[in-house]
């Protein structure tokens, strides 16, 4: 099977520190993880190598099967997604947020609105359209950053903690409502998360991080696939 | 007292009768500085831009340069512009020592490093998670500064704004290489100092309010559109 995600002997170093150290890492195309740990671990800064947006020390790290240093960067990025841990708004309308990826790909307008407008129901963002991005709450935010990646149709997503800020309804209907267009989609997920449960619903298995290395990996096969 | 009283006076006349001696400093003075301006939103933005947003060897030179340029001294802008424009001088086949022209070039010159060194601040002082979230949905370059300019347009008019004070209020520059000649390179500041000079205090009164008023109304025009879309 074709690997999307492939690092190999990564090391990255910040301010003399190691905070990364992955001997080998592999994800196949279609398949979706979940990273856990502490805090400190890494985890967002994995995700950050991972997605071209933070260059290692050494090492390598391959997409789409393909170093990521042969290829064009800004190509290789409008393939892939990124929820951040911390939403970032942009001082515009929450609607003028969800279209800015779509933008920057020159989608034509109908192409944007029928990207859009599911996502708007699915995130419960309808009423919210034209409120100004920065003077939503956190939860919403957080709905905002999911759509926005989401509408991206990527083929890689990397979600960071995209729940943490939502309330404990809002987060379950949301978890089940992603996991199923992720499968449907076929989008190859790589999630943080703390919550097991969460992980169930998107990922085949968890990684285990502590101190900027994978040192465990539970397989949750049997949950996803019952029957 | 009376001084300040016959200054005022003579200004309300000047301006409600529309003197139009006065029309034309008055719109020669927002000419030159408009256009001086424009040329250095022209030149600083992008400048400015590129100096926030990218890496390489001397650009602390360059960015110390245009902080430095600042504070440029009109005295000297002026001085040096009328030297390359003087008929001996490397620029002197253009002819344009002692016109308009003249005087937008240097007050370009004295307000492109505040229109640079205000724009390299206020993006560069964007948080840092906001570009690699711009990076992150994949925008270009070019799609990256548009949205990052937008981002800060408040800071940026503030940056036009302190551009336009700095040149409407200079009189060194325009002085030296416009000549303060009538009815062709004599602006507000000029004409304040000549009259000065010749012991007319209720005209350079007047003159001094009417270069205020023109100059709160364009910074008022330039405030409104900053403030306009920021209320809600
Ligand atoms: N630019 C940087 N310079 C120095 N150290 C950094 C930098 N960025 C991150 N770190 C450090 O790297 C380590 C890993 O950070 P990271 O954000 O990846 O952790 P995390 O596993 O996502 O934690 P959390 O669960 O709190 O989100 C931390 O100790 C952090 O302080
Ligand atoms: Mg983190």
């Amino acid at each position: 099977m074709s690997k999307v995600i492939e690092i190999i002997d990564l090391k990255l170093v910040l301010q003399g520190k190691t905070i990364l150290k992955i001997p080998y890492f592999s994800l196949d195309r279609e398949e979706s993880i979940c990273l856990t740990g502490p805090n400190g671990a890494g985890k967002s800064t994995l995700l950050s190598v991972m997605a071209t947006l933070q260059e290692p020390t050494a090492g390598t790290v391959s997409l789409f099967g393909k170093n990521v240093k042969d290829q064009p960067l800004l190509e290789l990025r409008r393939r892939m997604a990124v929820v951040f841990q911390k939403p970032m708004m942009f001082d515009l309308t929450v609607i003028e947020n969800l279209e800015l990826g779509l933008k920057y790909r020159r989608l034509k307008r109908k192409e944007k609105e029928t990207r859009i407008y599911p996502w708007l129901e699915k995130m419960k963002l309808t009423h919210l359209t034209k409120r100004r991005a920065r003077s939503l709450s956190g939860g919403e935010a957080q709905r905002v950053a999911l759509a926005q990646a989401l509408i991206l149709e990527p083929e890689i997503i990397f979600l960071d903690e995209p729940f943490a800020n939502l309330d404990k309804e809002m987060r379950q209907g949301l978890i089940d409502e992603i996991g199923k267009t992720l499968k449907a989609k076929k989008i190859t997920t790589v999630m943080v998360t703390h919550h097991k449960k969460e992980a169930a619903a998107i990922a085949d298995s968890i990684y285990l991080m502590e101190d900027g290395e994978i040192v465990d990996r539970e397989f949750l096969a049997f949950q996803n696939n019952p029957g | 007292m009376e001084l300040i009283w016959d200054g005022l006076v003579k200004a309300i006349i000047e301006l409600v009768t529309l003197d139009p001696g006065i029309t034309e400093v008055a719109l020669l003075t927002l000419q030159v500085s408009g256009a001086a301006t424009l040329i250095s939103v022209l030149i600083g933005i992008p400048l400015g831009s590129v100096l926030a947003l990218s890496q390489f060897p001397g650009r602390n030179f360059l960015v110390s340069i245009s902080n430095f340029g600042m504070g440029l001294p009109p005295v000297v802008v002026g001085l040096w512009v009328s030297i390359f424009l003087w008929r001996s001088g490397p620029l002197g086949f253009l002819n344009i020592i002692y016109t308009p022209y003249a005087m937008i070039i240097a007050q370009a010159v004295i307000a492109s490093p505040i229109v640079i060194s205000f724009t390299l601040a206020v993006i560069q002082q964007i948080n840092p998670q906001l570009r690699l979230q711009l990076t992150a949905l994949g925008a270009n370059r070019t799609q990256m500064v548009w949205t990052l300019l937008k981002e800060t347009k408040l800071g940026l008019l503030a940056a036009v704004m302190a551009g336009f004070g700095g040149v409407i209020s200079e009189v060194g520059a325009s002085m030296m290489v416009g000549g303060n000649i009538k009815g062709m390179t004599r602006v507000f500041t000029t004409a304040t100092v000549m009259e000065v000079s010749k012991g007319n205090f209720d005209i350079a009164i007047a003159l001094s309010i009417l270069l205020m008023l023109l100059a709160y109304s364009v910074t008022a025009i330039l405030t409104a559109i900053q403030q306009g879309r920021n209320i809600r």
